[in-house]
C-alpha cells in the first residue's frame, strides 16, 4: 500500500465542451457530444466526438498560434485550465508527463495531400509530426523544462497519470502535470475504418447489438502533488490517486484476450497498490469502447475481479467518443467529477444490455469514496487507476 | 537501489550484432548510414520475419539477444524509447489513404504504425504480462526510457528489458535536412543520418557495469551543470572516457578526458545514444575499444560518459561506471 498523491487541479476539453462546467452540464443532461464530422477534412460521413471549435478558435482560447497542430491546441486549452484550477503559478521545478498517439499527424496529412495536387512538398513544415514536438511545445507554453511523452496507444494518458504518481513516490518530483491530448485525424479514422470497428451509428458500449466505436478527440490534464508540496503552497486537493495497476495482455496486437488476462492483472495490481479490496470500489469507469471484442473481454475482467456481484459501472465513450491517447485522462477527470458530485454518468444508447450485470444507464446519485478507471490499448497495454477523496 | 547492466545487443551501420572484427559502414546514396541487417533466423522465425518491418526486426532481434545473454527468458518489464516510431508503416498507410482517396484499405500498416508496436510485439512473442511502456521524446526518448527503467529497478523489479530503436526513411532524411538538423551549428560538420536498435537487460544485482546517472542541460548551462554533476557523481573528467556524437560541442569544457566520436557507427538519429551506451557497456566489460575506433586512448578507464550535444537541441549525458 502506498501514500496517496494529491490532485489539486484539472482541465478538460472534449466534444462535451471546453471546460469543467460545460462538460458537467452535458453529462448530467445525458447530452452526447457525438455528431457528424464537421472540422475534419475527410470523405467519410462517420459520427465522431469532435470538439466543436475550429483551430483558430482553439488558438484564441489558449493563446497559442493557430499554425500548431490541433493536438497541441487542444492540449494547451486543457493545460491552461488545469494550472488555473490548481492555482499553480510557479512551474520551475514541475515535471510534465504527456500522453499522445497522433501528435502532429493532422499537419502531415494536410501537407501530403498537397503533393496529390502536384504541388511540391515543403519538407521543413513536417517538424510538428512527432510526439516529442507536441510535448515540448506544451511544456514551453507553461514554462516547464522537464517533460516526458508516453505513447502507448489508447492507454497513453492513463499511463502518464501512473508515471506522475511514480515520479512523486520516488521523490524525483514534488509536482507533476499529467494527462494527454489527441486530435481526430484522417490517419486514425481510416485506420479504425480499415479494422472495421467503427459503428456507423451512435456507439452503444455494453449493448448486445454493439457494432463498434465512435472516435473522438480532446485533452485533459491533472496537477499531481506530494502532500508536502501541496501544503507548502497552501493549496487544497480535490481528489487523490490511490493506486495504479499495469499489465500487458500478450495476446494480440490489436484485440483483447477472451480471458481478459491483461485487464484482470491490471485491475488486481491497482487494488493491491492502493491497498483496497474489490468490494471497496464504488464505481468503475470502464474502457467500454463499444467494440464486440473489448466489451466482452472487459466484462470477463469484471467477473474475474468483482465476482458475480453487481458493481456500479459505465462507459462514458458514448458521450465523448473514443479519444485514443487522451481517453485515460479525460475519463479520469469525468470519473472524479462524478465522485465529487456524488453522481454516476451513464452508458448511453443501450437498448439490450449484453449481461445481467448491467451498466448504469441513466444519471444516478451515488456516494462514492473509491473509484476505478480502466484504459486498454493496442499492443496489449492495460492500465487501471484508482482515485479517492483527499 | 543501484541499476546494473547485465547484457546488451545492437544493430547499427557497423555489424555489432554478429561480428567480432568490424569494418566501417558503407554510405548509401544521400550519405545515409543504413543499419546492416544481420541474419535474423536465430531469433525470429521466417514466417514472423515476413510480417515485420525493418524497425521491428531490428528491435526484436536485439531484445532477444540481450535477454539470451543475460540468461533471462521472460523479463519482468519492457521499456522502449523511439523518436519517430514505425515510420515506414506510418508513411505507407498515409500514402494508401491519399492514393485511394480514403477508399478500402488494408489495416496491416495501421496496426503496425503505433509507437508501442515494438514493446507490444516483444511482450507478445515472450508472453510477458509485465510492465510495458514506450517513450517518444525526440532525442530524449532513450534517456526517458532509461530513467523509467532505473525507477523500476528501484521499485524492486529484478530485471528490466530496456531498448531504443529508430529507422530512417527518405522522407525523414528530407525533413531533417530541410530543418537544418544535420549540419553543425558552425556549419563545418555534416552529420550522417542513421538508424539502429540497441537493447539492454538491466538488473538490480551487481554486474561489471553500473548505470549511474543522466544529465540534460542547454549549451549555456553546460560548464556549470557539468561541474556540479561530476562532483555529485564523484567522477574525475580527466579520467573518464567519453563517447560522443558531437565532440566539437564540448570544446569549451576544460579538463576533459579523451573523447571518441562514435557518430560513424550508426549515424545520427533520435535514439543514437543507445548505440553509445552499447559501446560504453562493451568497453567497460572488456576494457577494450571496439577495433574500428582509429585513435584509441591507451589508458584504461573505469567510467564512461556517453554524450549527445547540440545536434537536435540540448546536451545529454549518460554515465556508466565499472562496478
Amino acid at each position: 500500500m502506498s501514500q496517496p498523491v494529491y490532485i489539486s487541479g484539472m482541465g478538460i476539453i472534449s466534444a462535451l465542451g471546453d471546460d469543467w462546467s460545460l462538460t458537467h452540464q452535458a453529462l448530467v443532461h445525458e447530452k452526447s457530444g457525438i455528431k457528424v464530422l464537421n472540422h475534419l477534412p475527410t470523405n467519410h460521413q462517420f459520427l465522431a466526438g469532435e470538439v466543436h471549435k475550429s483551430n483558430a478558435e482553439l488558438a484564441q482560447l489558449c493563446g497559442q498560434k493557430d499554425h500548431y497542430s490541433r493536438t497541441i491546441l487542444l492540449g494547451a486549452v486543457a493545460l491552461k485550465q488545469a494550472l488555473v484550477d490548481a492555482g499553480l503559478e510557479n512551474t520551475k521545478d514541475v515535471m510534465f508527463v504527456n500522453g499522445t498517439t497522433v501528435a502532429g499527424m493532422d499537419i502531415s496529412e494536410t501537407l501530403l495531400r498537397k503533393r496529390q495536387d502536384d504541388q511540391p512538398l515543403d519538407f521543413s513544415k513536417f517538424y510538428q509530426h512527432d510526439c516529442g514536438f507536441c510535448t515540448d511545445q506544451l511544456a514551453r507554453s507553461i514554462g516547464v523544462k522537464r517533460a516526458m511523452t508516453i505513447s502507448t496507444a489508447c492507454s497513453s494518458s492513463a499511463n502518464a497519470i501512473m508515471t506522475g504518481m511514480r515520479l512523486i513516490e520516488s521523490k524525483k518530483a514534488e509536482c507533476v502535470i499529467v494527462g494527454g491530448t489527441d486530435a481526430l485525424s484522417i490517419f486514425t479514422l481510416n485506420g479504425f475504418n480499415a479494422l472495421k470497428i467503427l459503428d456507423p451509428e451512435w456507439c452503444k458500449p455494453f449493448d448486445t447489438n454493439r457494432k463498434g466505436l465512435n472516435l473522438g478527440e480532446g485533452a485533459a490534464y491533472l496537477v499531481l502533488e506530494s502532500k508536502s508540496h501541496l501544503e507548502s503552497r497552501g493549496a487544497k486537493a480535490k481528489a487523490t490517486v490511490l493506486g495504479y495497476g499495469h499489465a500487458n495482455d500478450a495476446y494480440h496486437q490489436t484485440a483483447s484476450s477472451p480471458e481478459a488476462t491483461g485487464a484482470t492483472l491490471a485491475m488486481n495490481r491497482a487494488l493491491n497498490k492502493a491497498g483496497v479490496s474489490a468490494d471497496d470500489i464504488d464505481y468503475v469507469n470502464a474502457h467500454g469502447t463499444g467494440t464486440n471484442n473489448n466489451d466482452s473481454s472487459e466484462l470477463t475482467a469484471f467477473l474475474n475481479v468483482f465476482g458475480t456481484k453487481n458493481k456500479a459501472y459505465s462507459s462514458t465513450k458514448a458521450y465523448t467518443g473514443h479519444t485514443l491517447g487522451a481517453a485515460g485522462a479525460i475519463e479520469a477527470v469525468i470519473s472524479i467529477m462524478g465522485m465529487i458530485n456524488g453522481e454516476v454518468y451513464p452508458s448511453l444508447n443501450i437498448s439490450e444490455p449484453m449481461d445481467e450485470r448491467q451498466p448504469i444507464q441513466s444519471v444516478t446519485s451515488l456516494k462514492q469514496s473509491t473509484i476505478m478507471s480502466n484504459s486498454f490499448g493496442f499492443g496489449g497495454n492495460c492500465t487501471t487507476l484508482i482515485f479517492g477523496h483527499p | 537501489m543501484k541499476t546494473f547492466i547485465k547484457s546488451s545487443a545492437a544493430i547499427a551501420g557497423v555489424n555489432l550484432f554478429e561480428e567480432k572484427s568490424h569494418s566501417r559502414p558503407q554510405l548509401s546514396e544521400g550519405g545515409v548510414i543504413n543499419a546492416l541487417e544481420p541474419d535474423y533466423s536465430r531469433y525470429i522465425q521466417p514466417r514472423a520475419q515476413r510480417r515485420m518491418g525493418k524497425l521491428l526486426k531490428m528491435s526484436v532481434a536485439t531484445a532477444f539477444k540481450s535477454l539470451e545473454e543475460a540468461g533471462i527468458d521472460i523479463p519482468e518489464a519492457i521499456v522502449v524509447g523511439t523518436g519517430l516510431g514505425c515510420l515506414n508503416e506510418t508513411e505507407k498507410f498515409l500514402d494508401e489513404i491519399i492514393v485511394n482517396e480514403e477508399g478500402l484499405l488494408s489495416p496491416t500498416s495501421f496496426i503496425q504504425s503505433t509507437h508501442n508496436t515494438i514493446a507490444g510485439q516483444i511482450s507478445l512473442l515472450k508472453k510477458c504480462y509485465g510492465y510495458n511502456y514506450t517513450y517518444s521524446d525526440r532525442d530524449n526518448s532513450f534517456e526517458n526510457a532509461l530513467l523509467d527503467a532505473s525507477m523500476l529497478i528501484e521499485e524492486g523489479h529484478k530485471n528490466v528489458l530496456l531498448g531504443a530503436a529508430d529507422e530512417i526513411t527518405e522522407m525523414a532524411l528530407n525533413v531533417m535536412t530541410a530543418n537544418g538538423c544535420l549540419l553543425s551549428k558552425t556549419g563545418d560538420k555534416i552529420f550522417r543520418q542513421g538508424e539502429g536498435a540497441a537493447f539492454f537487460t538491466l538488473v538490480g544485482e551487481m554486474t561489471d557495469v553500473e548505470f549511474k546517472a543522466t544529465l540534460k542541460c542547454n549549451d549555456g548551462q553546460l560548464k556549470e551543470s557539468m561541474s556540479s554533476w561530476t562532483e555529485d557523481q564523484n567522477i574525475d573528467l580527466k579520467n573518464t572516457l567519453c563517447y560522443s556524437l558531437n565532440p566539437g560541442s564540448l570544446s569549451n569544457i576544460e579538463g576533459w578526458g579523451p573523447t571518441v566520436d562514435f557518430s560513424f557507427i550508426a549515424g545520427i538519429y533520435f535514439t543514437a545514444m543507445a548505440i553509445g551506451m552499447y559501446l560504453g557497456h562493451d568497453y567497460l566489460t572488456s576494457q577494450k575499444h571496439i577495433d574500428i575506433i582509429e585513435e584509441k586512448p591507451s589508458r584504461n578507464f573505469k567510467s564512461v560518459l556517453i554524450h549527445n550535444g547540440g545536434i537536435f537541441g540540448d546536451h545529454s549525458f549518460i554515465l556508466l561506471c565499472r562496478s
